[in-house]
């Protein structure tokens, strides 16, 4: 052997040593933890950038509608938090948690009204929306940076694998959340509207739907001598409402004039598993609604304290095709989703019964004529959705205690 | 020259190698950034369906239109829009690996 080989030979060995001994003492994690970080740091500017993108397009929707300081807005949105409700002692959670949710969305009402009064009340939901999306995209890109940050701070390598393999997943929800802030600014109807263009193509286009909540609507129909209670959130602006609270005070004051339902149906968007065909209708039973709890707990009450069947009809959809516009598989099989339910009160009431069905869903794009309102306005559909906001119900009641959670509190 | 114990063209291909992954990685990132944009920049066509007494009619979707509201049918009747809803343009990505 050469002297140059012996050379080589022995830096090979000692190179080997080196590793080995690199390799006891962890630092192949530490390679891996500097790819996984270099990684999540490229991901964490991709989500930079869409939270900023976010917030120009709400500002500049703000500004278009001539809001007054609009960024201070959008600031105080993005910040905004609501601390869950005292969940080690259960007694009446479910209305601490409404009472939370409904001042939390009545500041932000306030918000914009004193932040956009030249706009109509359609153009603020929609800013309202496009903040929210923005305070989404916004909570996401700290909480991730916050992730890795603490992850390094710590050495914590498992932490760091952890942020490093579900981040494609947190990015396609980035993407999605910024794909939506445009279609809630362009107002068409999306995934989730489906309950909503339900229950206004069973009362018919015609039909005059009166306020129940300041949110919420309902109507009455007909269907081969059964009276149908149709209810859902206001519209076209993007509204939720307040279903279960309303369907609550319909029931209740029915039952007070002597009329109780002989059924109830819920019609609601619901995700799909994957592999599943999107726009699938399917039927069931229980409150088809996607709420954290007050608003489905209402249906439930209601339905069991007057023994009302309750049935729920779905229309499947994966998570990004329900908030954003409705695609076109889903809107063909609104007839079908229209069918079941005729199909299902048909079957299960006679003439002469009472059916309350309630649309549930955002009602972004799905109208509605308010009673009261002038015909010769409706020809233009700018005009009927400013004609929408005169009709803005007086301010809400105080809402009365549920039997049910009476009993709750009591106990 | 000494002799060696590996071939000179050894280190040079482990060199290309190791080049080769470093470009390639790069590369796949800079793909996956430009086809988020690309998502992110896709329009979508929506389009707006009217109920004239019975009768479908498809036209693009305004500003302003929503389900519910009366609109202008072809016959200069009143109709109503029945539905709307976004088509997206196909995937010329997907649409080649079609072929």
């Amino acid at each position: 052997m050469t002297d140059w080989a012996a050379w080589i030979s022995a830096i090979s060995q000692l190179l080997f040593l080196v590793i080995f001994l690199a390799l006891f003492m962890g630092a192949n994690q530490r390679l891996q933890l500097y790819v996984w970080t270099k990684d999540i740091r490229a991901k964490l500017l991709l989500l930079e950038d869409l939270k900023k993108r976010a917030e120009k397009q709400t500002l500049d929707y703000m500004l278009d509608k001539k809001a007054k300081n609009p960024s201070k807005i959008l600031e105080r949105v993005k910040n905004f938090f609501v601390i869950s409700p005292v969940d080690i002692e259960p007694t009446d959670i479910i209305r601490r948690l409404e009472h939370l949710i409904v001042t939390r969305t009545t500041k932000y009402k306030e918000l914009f009204k004193t932040a956009m009064p030249e706009a109509n009340e359609v153009d603020r939901t929609k800013a309202e929306t496009a903040a929210e999306i923005t305070a989404v995209l916004d909570f996401i890109h700290r909480y991730v940076r916050h992730l890795l940050l603490t992850g390094e701070k710590t050495k914590n390598w498992v932490l760091i694998m952890q942020l490093q393999l579900v981040m494609p997943m947190i990015v396609q929800l980035a993407e999605t959340y910024s794909k939506a802030l445009n279609d809630f600014l362009v107002g068409a109807p999306i995934g989730d509207s489906a309950g909503p263009i339900v229950a206004v193509r069973l009362a018919g286009y015609e039909a005059e739907w009166k306020t129940v909540d300041e949110d919420t609507v309902y109507t009455e129909a007909e269907l081969e001598g059964r009276k149908l209670v149709l209810v859902k959130a206001k519209g076209p602006g993007s509204n939720v409402g307040r279903p279960g609270y309303a369907t609550y005070q319909i029931i209740k004051e029915m039952v007070e004039k002597g009329e109780k339902p002989a059924l109830m149906i819920t019609v609601d968007a619901a995700l799909k598993m994957e592999g599943e065909e999107t726009g699938t209708v399917a039927e069931g039973v229980g409150a088809a609604i996607g709420d954290i709890g007050p608003e489905k707990i209402r249906f439930e009450r209601i339905a069991a304290e007057y023994k009302i069947p309750l049935r729920a009809v779905i229309i499947k959809m994966g998570m990004e095709e329900a908030i954003l516009t409705m695609k076109k598989k889903i809107s063909d099989n609104l007839d079908k989703a229209v069918e079941t339910v005729k199909n299902i009160i048909l079957e299960e009431t006679k003439p002469g019964d009472i059916v309350v069905v309630i649309g549930v869903g955002n009602s972004i794009g799905v109208g509605q004529k308010l009673e009261g309102t002038n015909k010769e306005q409706e020809t233009s559909v700018e005009e009927q959705a400013n004609e929408q906001v005169l009709e803005k119900p007086a301010n809400k009641q105080p809402e009365p205690r549920e039997k049910g959670e009476e009993k709750e509190a009591e106990e | 020259m000494p002799e060696t114990l590996y071939p000179d063209w050894l280190q040079s291909i482990i060199v290309f190698i190791l080049l080769g992954v470093v470009i390639y990685m790069l590369m796949r990132q800079a793909r996956e950034l430009r086809e988020m944009q690309e998502r992110l920049q896709r329009k979508v066509k929506r389009y707006t369906i009217i109920d004239c007494n019975g009768k479908d009619y498809r036209r693009e979707y305004k500003e302003g239109d929503y389900v519910g509201a009366q609109a202008e049918c072809p016959e200069n009747q009143k109709g109503y829009i029945k539905t709307i809803y976004a088509e997206e343009p196909e995937d010329k990505n997907k649409k080649k690996k079609k072929q």
